[in-house]
């Protein structure tokens, strides 16, 4: 029956549009995981060697 | 405390120095730090061999991917805020400074103020500074890129850039000389005066006599309290004046470079001028290199040059007799006028910016002396000025400062000093005639004092210049 094609149709859309999105959201947080890695360690790094390296010049400092 | 600096001992601004190298030194930590971190996390992936740590390999691995993508991209952001925060104080401080400086450039030259310094004459912006807390010397202590409204000195000590901070209280020395000089030498209104001529023309007897007046009684009537300013110049004038006072003239000047005379003039408690008069040995008019010394020729306010009439050939001439006999008396100079005019206008064209059709501006007082001697005083002095006030068939009454101006110029012509007057009134752009008597008499081994005769007018003529509203009640009148 047309009516079941149709359904299957749908359904094998549905699928694949569920398995994109499953994909897509893996994606994202793993960028997102990341994102937070990266720039966590990249801000930890910056913040260390600001710390070690920047001092306002003071007699006996 | 006298070695010359070889580097300024002030603690340059942050963001003028130090900024940077700590800019560079962070990014260059901070790169380090990131590939570090990355290679951390891909040492720590156990390798694919193994089926089962294969996810753990693939987040290690991800994360040092991360860390070399994000961790750059944040580097990136932090090091370019960092440059931007850097340049934007760094631009504030350009800006703070530079505006300080030129309000206080502009503050100082609307009062006149800058450095003369009376030992060798040079002209600065501002001294040297000692800190008051080591004794280090600050050679710029102006709002710059050591700090704009003070300095960090290396010891700790912050010491006032601008004179709106009390500068002045620190302790200052001449950048040329390296001789320590006073606060007041910078920071008040000052009349510089040469007092120029041949040898034994006077000028030393001159000096003395118009400041002895001025001290006793000019400068109340002025409204001013007269002060010698400090130990030298109180030294030399306590010396002068014993031997004044004792019928002796001054002795000869030997210094072709003169120090600065200092006389404060003070008013409602307050010093309102310092006066600058410079004395130096007639020798000085005759060699130009000695001239080119005097370098308070860059910022004088007025000249007097002392012309001794027996320097005059006719003079000379008219009293030969006379001079035979009293000639070690009278001491007439041997430097014929128009050569010290001439060395004085070589000098200023050469050194001091005066083009070669140029008119100096700044008033210049021919005071011819020695008026009592002989008959001169008939021929020059008061008596010559009476008879010509007498003789006045102007319409208007006339001015006794502008008839004795004309009696003397009048004499120098007939004099044969056409030549002179016509140079000197070529080049000077404000020139009056005086006559005096240094001495108030003629040397003649009384032991009487000496007291000086209309010395003052010339002197108070150019304070006039300088400033005419305090200077315009004395006895030499207002200037032209």
């Amino acid at each position: 029956m047309a009516g079941d094609d149709v359904g299957e149709a749908i359904g094998a859309v549905l699928l694949v549009g569920l398995v994109i999105v499953a994909v897509l959201a893996g994606v994202v947080i793993v960028l997102a995981a990341g994102l937070l890695i990266g720039t966590g360690v990249g801000f930890a790094n910056y913040c260390k060697a600001f710390q070690a390296n920047v001092a306002l010049e003071r007699p006996g400092v | 405390m006298s070695s010359a600096p070889a580097e300024d001992p002030a603690i340059r601004s942050y963001f003028f120095g130090k900024g940077y190298r700590d800019l560079g030194a962070t990014i260059s930590e901070s790169w380090q730090r990131n590939l570090d971190s990355a290679k951390e996390f891909f040492d720590k992936a156990p390798g694919a061999d193994d089926p089962e740590e294969i996810f753990q390999s693939g987040v290690w691995v991800a994360a040092g991917i991360s860390t070399l993508i994000f961790g750059t991209v944040f580097f990136v952001v932090a090091s370019t805020a960092h440059v931007v925060l850097l340049c934007f104080f760094f631009l504030l401080v350009y800006v703070g400074f530079t505006a300080l400086w030129l309000l206080e450039r502009c503050y100082l030259g609307i009062r006149s103020f800058f450095m003369a310094c009376p030992h060798c004459h040079e002209r600065s912006t501002i001294p040297e500074y000692f800190c008051d807390g080591c004794g280090a010397i600050h050679a710029r202590l102006l709002p710059n890129s050591y700090g704009i409204t003070s300095h960090l000195c290396q010891c700790g000590k912050k010491l006032p850039a601008t004179f709106f901070l009390d500068r002045g209280r620190l302790q200052a020395r001449c950048p040329t000389c390296h001789e320590n000089i006073a606060r007041e030498h910078v920071e008040s209104r000052r009349i510089f005066v040469p007092i120029m001529g041949g040898p034994s023309s006077g000028k030393s007897a001159f000096l003395f006599g118009a400041v002895r007046q001025l001290v006793d009684h000019e400068a109340s009537s002025l409204g001013f309290s007269a002060q010698l300013f400090d130990k030298r110049s109180e030294g030399a004038y306590r010396s002068v004046v014993g031997l004044l006072e004792s019928g002796r003239p001054p002795e000869k000047t030997r210094d072709p470079i003169p120090r600065a005379f200092n006389l404060a003039l003070h008013k409602n408690g307050r010093l309102a001028f310092l006066l600058y008069l410079y004395d130096p040995a007639g020798e000085a008019y005759q060699e130009a290199d000695k001239l080119a010394a005097h370098g308070f020729h860059d910022y004088l306010s007025g000249m007097i040059l002392i012309v001794d009439p027996f320097a005059i050939q006719a003079v000379r001439s008219r009293y030969a007799a006379e001079l035979k006999r009293e000639r070690s008396s009278l001491k007439p100079s041997e430097l014929p006028i128009e050569d010290a005019v001439d060395r004085l206008l070589l000098t200023l064209e050469a050194e001091f910016g005066l083009s070669k059709r140029g008119r100096v501006k700044q008033p210049l007082a021919i005071v011819l002396n020695k008026v009592d001697a002989f008959d001169l005083d008939d021929v020059i002095g008061e008596p010559a000025v009476d008879r010509a006030l007498a003789a006045w068939a102007g319409d208007r009454p006339a001015d006794r400062d502008a008839v004795r101006n004309s009696v003397l110029r009048d004499q120098l012509v007939d004099w044969g000093e056409q030549a002179l007057v016509s140079r000197i009134e070529g080049r000077f752009s404000n020139v009056r005639y005086f006559s005096c008597s240094a001495l108030g008499r003629m040397p003649d081994g009384s032991g009487a004092e000496f007291t000086a005769n209309a010395v003052l007018p010339p002197l108070l003529w150019i304070f006039g210049h300088a400033d005419r509203n305090s200077f315009a009640g004395g006895t030499g009148g207002g200037g032209t």
